[in-house]
């Protein structure tokens, strides 16, 4: 009894006077704004006719500092040509890094967690599939853009984030990406 | 109702008189262990006979108030008479428990049965019994106390003395404190004592750790608690000793767990709901009449899951999920954390030295030391996997606060009683990862003196402080540092009475004014904040924020019949607050809501009323209710989040003792909460959420047998299962609160512990 008491006022003593848990000592020091928590900056879609008839497109979404801060620098309008097929390409790249790290990739790579989804909101006259799959579900990464008459409206493309509950429709997941791209057939 | 105390024909007798002399008439002495007890008279004398030998635990008691507690040894008949210093009770003149009672604002106290009664549930959940008191809550296991609609930076929670320094800006940063460390809780609602601080506008929470018993020997106590929903069970045990040798010499341990995973609404379970938290505090003491010292360590850990239906992407996922009935995230049963997630860390380091000035007064000396860690993950992981890897928390603060308090508690002098003290805190705070707040250092000092005069019936208090604070703030901008600093500084007073009108009423007006900085997420937050997905920007030329208040009270307590009833009343200059921006601001991720801190006029007015009536002795009804308006008198609009009017009945029945079965008590709570229409305009993502009510049941006896005793409480929740969803909740646009929940609750003392 006397030997547990002893110990256990040592125990009070030690667990009383030991253990502080050390702080950061830098706070003069702030870590830098591009901090190691990674941002997409950029959006980029680019349009190609593989009959080469029609020049490329591009169209880019930027923002180097991410959400908040400084206003978006680059919002394109993405200008099509009538009555033509267009493969289309998506790139996403974190610019806030030097070099750019492409994210796009890392998508590509847990292609079964992603999906791009494209919907009408306005009068342009596109059609839209998706071309490429992760196995069992269309991915978006790649897609067939199909344009008719001169026209225009907008596409709103967002990229949902679906870890395990992934089902082919844009409903389930979180969104990374929410762009609203005005957009014209001329 | 208890089974005939023995009579060995012991007694206790003596007199109770004020340091000035005066005789102190109707205080209750209660032997409670056998039953007895006896009124002072006039000439405040007390006698207590039909004893027993060995140890009698006595209380003196004011209208049910528990004014000093002592063990007392009997071996003969003994004549004790107790010295009211006004600091204190003499015979125990290191704690200052009857402080309270000279206060022009009442002390609402959560006695440590009490909080047996709700071991396993949150410091905000405990406190919410309270009237007047709520709790603004992040799902089930992130709840900060709201007082007269007030939280976070206006509310001030004191941990052994230490004011809590941890991230408490953040509406889903609870205060790190384990309730189990604690032998009682008292709030001070409203801004009557600026002894703690100059920028408690919304009230005080003082949190009393636990005490060793007088008597030699080693002690303890254990609370374990079950819970139906979310499969949760915590324990915790307590053990103390004095020493026989030096009686003055004691220690404590203490240690906590608690586990529990994924919550049920009546219809779905939460995903990711579990929680994970283990504690412990220590503590050695050396008391002696004239001086003394301690040390005090207690370490506070929690991993908590946030529900993964609340973290969203954007605004479209929010109005998808405030659209949906249920939740889209469906889950299972399950113990697992997953992102996303926090992980928490405080620890506090406490070094206390007091000794007696002679005999004109005490003073005490105490540091404080906290570090407080913080750690959010996301739902989202890094796109890198070699970044997601290190399964790194996309956002961590920590915060180190040095603290140092000096109080000189003197007796009459000139007639009056009172405290003259002086604080001064150091902090600094850093972050990796996401930037929200800067890296900051924060300092400041300040001093009061606080004075009481006390007549037949009337007490008169007034204080005053002066406190300097400075913030220096540290973050890139272009390329180099930046170092702005801010200095504030500005006093703060009270000025209240106490009169007592007869044994039955109590009045009690308390007039003060506080102020508090701008705190530095609202200065210079800039960036996402992902637990309410909104674009907060702060401003770095806020202004102090000033408060002018008023609290009256009103006390009635007759043998059937007592209630409280507490009109309060708060006016603000430059009161600080998010202010809706449009248009949303865009960002690669959709368009998402901007909010910024701006200042403006505004007042909060209220009234709790908390009454009980005992028409018989086996039945008691319990009532208490609350209103509360806050409005913006720059915006002509109400304030957000200001905890909607509610409404308690609670019936109880003691029932009779049977075999070992003792002090069987059952009760029936009946709980309604409107729904607040006081809300500011296009400034909520969805409406308040309708009215609610709710029915509780709670069953407790103790368990008495000749070798031990331990206390058994059984309670049942949200009894009828309804589907219902809480405006102080942030999580009302996505999900319901948790449906049933069943818990059962044991308390066992060891060795005759003191349930203090």
């Amino acid at each position: 009894m006397r030997t547990s008491k002893i110990a256990l006022g040592i125990l009070a003593l030690a667990l009383t006077v030991g253990s502080c848990k050390k702080d950061d000592d830098l706070v003069d020091v702030p870590p830098p704004d591009q901090n190691e928590s990674e941002v997409i900056t950029t959006f980029t879609i680019n349009f190609t006719d593989p009959n080469g008839v029609q020049p490329d497109v591009t169209a880019t979404f930027r923002d180097l500092d991410g959400e908040g801060g400084n206003a978006p620098s680059q919002f394109d309008t993405i200008r099509l040509a009538p009555n033509t097929t267009y493969n289309a390409s998506i790139l996403l790249l974190n610019e806030s890094e030097s070099p750019a790290d492409t994210i796009s990739n890392e998508v590509l790579e847990e292609d079964h967690e992603h999906l791009f989804c494209f919907m009408s909101m306005g009068n342009e006259d596109v059609t839209i599939t998706r071309t490429d799959t992760d196995g069992t579900y269309e991915v978006g990464l790649q897609s067939q853009w199909v344009t008719g008459m001169v026209s225009s409206g907008a596409i709103h493309i967002t990229l949902k984030h679906q870890p395990g509950v992934k089902d082919g429709t844009c409903t389930p997941g979180e969104t990374d990406i929410e762009l609203h791209f005005i957009t014209e057939v001329q | 109702m208890a089974e005939k105390p023995l009579d060995c024909g012991r007694t206790i007798k003596g007199k109770i008189i004020e340091s000035s002399g005066d005789p102190l008439p109707y205080l209750n002495v209660l032997i409670s262990n056998s039953y007895k007890h006896s009124i002072s008279d006039s000439l405040g004398n007390y006698q207590v006979s039909q004893l027993c030998d060995g140890p009698n635990y006595l209380s003196i008691r004011q209208n049910g108030e528990i004014l000093y507690q002592d063990t007392i040894y009997l071996s003969s008949d003994t004549t004790i008479n107790f010295e009211l210093n006004e600091n204190g009770w003499r015979l125990n003149p290191f704690e200052i428990k009857a402080d309270a009672n000279f206060e022009s604002s009442r002390r609402e106290k959560l006695t440590k049965e009490e909080l047996d009664k709700k071991y396993g549930l949150t410091l905000g959940q405990i406190l919410e019994s309270k009237a007047g008191v709520r709790s603004l809550n992040t799902g089930n296991s992130i709840s900060k106390p709201v007082i007269h609609g007030m939280h976070s930076n206006r509310v001030l929670v004191y941990n052994n003395g230490i004011r809590q320094e941890g991230q408490q800006w953040g509406t889903e940063h609870a205060p790190e404190i384990d309730p189990a460390v604690s032998n009682n809780i008292q709030i001070i609602k409203g801004a009557a004592a600026i002894k703690y601080g100059f920028d408690a506008t919304g009230g005080i929470v003082l949190i009393e750790p636990r005490t060793v018993n007088k008597k030699p020997g080693i002690y303890g106590d254990l609370n374990l608690a079950a819970f139906s929903n979310g499969r949760q069970f915590n324990s915790s045990a307590f053990v103390g000793g004095r020493s026989e040798k030096y009686s003055a010499f004691s220690w404590a341990l203490q240690g906590s767990f608690k586990r529990g995973g994924n919550l049920h609404t009546p219809d779905y379970y939460l995903k990711n709901t579990g929680i994970k938290e283990y504690n412990f505090s220590s503590q050695l003491n050396w008391d002696k009449k004239n001086y003394g010292f301690a040390f005090y360590y207690s370490q506070f850990n929690t991993d908590l899951g946030i529900f993964s239906g609340s973290h969203i992407g954007n605004l479209t996922d929010l109005q998808n999920a405030i659209d949906r009935q249920i939740p889209n995230d469906n889950a299972d049963f399950s113990y697992k954390i997953d992102r996303p997630m926090q992980h928490i860390e405080h620890e506090l380091s406490k070094l206390n030295f007091y000794f007696n000035t002679g005999s004109a007064g005490r003073l005490n000396i105490s540091y404080g030391r906290q570090y407080n860690l913080r750690s959010e993950f996301d739902k989202h992981r890094p796109y890198d996997d070699s970044i997601a890897a290190l399964n790194n928390p996309e956002l961590q603060l920590e915060l180190t606060t040095h603290s140092m308090d000096v109080v000189w508690n003197h007796n009459k002098v000139l007639g009056l009683v009172g405290e003259i003290g002086m604080n001064s805190i150091y902090q600094k705070n850093t972050f990796s990862g996401r930037k929200f707040i800067p890296n900051f250092e924060n300092q400041g000092v300040g001093a009061y003196i606080l004075e009481r005069k006390k007549w037949n019936k009337l007490m008169i208090e007034a204080g005053f402080r002066y406190d300097v604070r400075q913030l220096n703030v540290y973050f890139w901008e272009n390329g180099s540092i930046q170092a702005p600093q801010h200095n504030y500084d500005d006093i703060a007073f009270n000025a209240g009475l106490k009169y007592t009108f007869n044994k039955k009423s109590i009045i009690r007006l308390n007039l003060s004014k506080t102020w508090r900085p701008p705190s530095v997420n609202e200065l210079y937050s800039d960036g996402l904040h992902h637990g309410s997905a909104a674009i907060e920007t702060g401003d770095a030329e806020l202004n102090e924020e000033r408060a002018l208040n008023a609290n009256l009270d009103f006390e009635y307590s007759v043998s059937k019949l007592s209630f409280q009833i507490t009109p309060h009343f708060s006016y603000f200059e430059n009161f600080i607050y998010l202010q809706p921006q449009f248009p949303p601001e865009l960002t690669i991720r959709g368009a998402f809501p901007s909010f910024e801190f701006k200042q403006a006029e505004a007042y909060i007015a209220g009234l709790d009323f908390a009454g009980s009536y005992k028409p018989v002795s086996f039945f008691q009804n319990s009532v208490k209710f609350s209103l509360l308006k806050g409005y913006n008198l720059s915006d002509r609009d109400n304030l957000f989040q200001i905890p909607s009017n509610s409404f308690e009945n609670k019936f109880e029945f003691l029932l009779k003792d049977h075999k070992i079965f003792k002090d069987n008590e059952f009760g029936l709570t009946f709980e309604y909460v409107a729904e607040q229409k006081n809300v500011p305009v296009a400034r909520d993502y969805a409406p308040a959420p309708p009215s609610y009510y709710l029915f509780h049941l709670d069953f407790s006896t103790e368990i008495k047998t000749e070798k031990t005793n331990f206390k058994v409480f059984f309670g049942v929740n949200n009894l009828l299962n309804q589907a219902y969803r809480n405006y102080m909740n942030r999580f009302r646009y996505f999900s319901d609160e948790i449906g049933r929940n069943f818990s059962l609750r044991i308390h066992i003392p060891i060795n005759n512990y003191e349930n203090k």
